[in-house]
């Protein structure tokens, strides 16, 4: 029988692929932790922001100007943080009330992350 | 048989070993240990920010009017207050302490009106100012 020196292809392929799966499942734990540490950032950063808008928003409403006068561009600009974020403000009304739907995404990676709504009614 | 190689057992065991190793040895890897404190920091500094936050509404949401801001105290209609301290890494809220974790502040209150003020909000990787109103509940 032929002496052996080493291993087999099919053994080095074996191992080679034992330790990829392991190297891409610890780059890709590794990856989505920032990605969860960077979401639970924005959570905390849209809270407050929002909390600004409605209050922004609730003022206005009581100085007397219509839901419609307020704009994407006056809450915009209670935006400070160093991160790219996104405003959109639509108005609806049903037949007992009307509001402001108020939406805020993060677009640091150029397309929103995730998007979170609050509404404000007017009374 | 004369065998001078390993066998494909042996190699899964050396590989097995390998990981129980790097396993054990994970606290002191320094760069994998500080994305660890990291995670936690951010974690805790997150989670005290959101509970000054459902605190400072619930104060305010029972109140009409503000007072008077003093010296980082704001003092509401209802006998409730929010004093801001440490530079704003410590809230008392109607005698409640919350201590803010790592960068984590609350800070500068500024008087608008007398139903609204506004605050810097450091979040660690923001800093915002946030305006807050009373008398006004949760919707």
């Amino acid at each position: 029988m032929k002496k052996r020196y080493g291993l087999t292809l099919i053994e080095t392929c074996l191992s080679v692929t034992l330790a990829s799966i392991f190297l891409t499942t610890l780059f890709s734990l590794a990856d989505n932790h920032r990605k969860i540490l960077r979401r639970i950032q924005n959570n905390t950063t849209a809270l407050y922001m929002l909390e600004s808008m409605r209050n922004f928003t609730r003022f206005q409403l009581e100085s007397g100007v219509g839901l419609e006068a307020i704009g994407k561009k006056d809450l915009e600009e209670l935006i400070e943080s160093e991160h790219k974020w996104s405003v959109s403000v639509s108005v609806a009304e049903d037949s007992s009330s009307k509001k402001i739907r108020i939406s805020l995404a993060n677009t640091d990676a150029g397309k929103p992350d995730c998007i979170y709504t609050t509404e404000v009614f007017a009374r | 048989m004369n065998r001078t190689a390993f066998t494909l057992i042996e190699l899964m065991i050396v590989i097995a070993i390998m990981g129980v190793v790097f396993v054990g040895l994970y606290p002191a890897f320094p760069a994998l240990s500080n994305y660890s404190a990291r995670y936690q920091k951010t974690i805790a500094e997150n989670t005290s920010l959101t509970l000054a936050y459902n605190l400072i509404r619930n104060c305010l949401k029972d109140s009409q009017r503000i007072v008077k801001i003093v010296d980082g105290r704001i003092f509401l209609d209802n006998d409730y207050y929010i004093a801001i301290e440490n530079f704003g890494q410590q809230l008392r809220i109607n005698g409640h302490v919350l201590k803010l974790a790592g960068r984590a502040t609350i800070s500068e209150i500024e008087h608008v009106s007398d139903t609204m003020f506004i605050t810097r909000v450091n979040t660690g990787v923001d800093s915002i100012r946030v305006i807050w109103k009373v008398g006004v509940g949760y919707e």
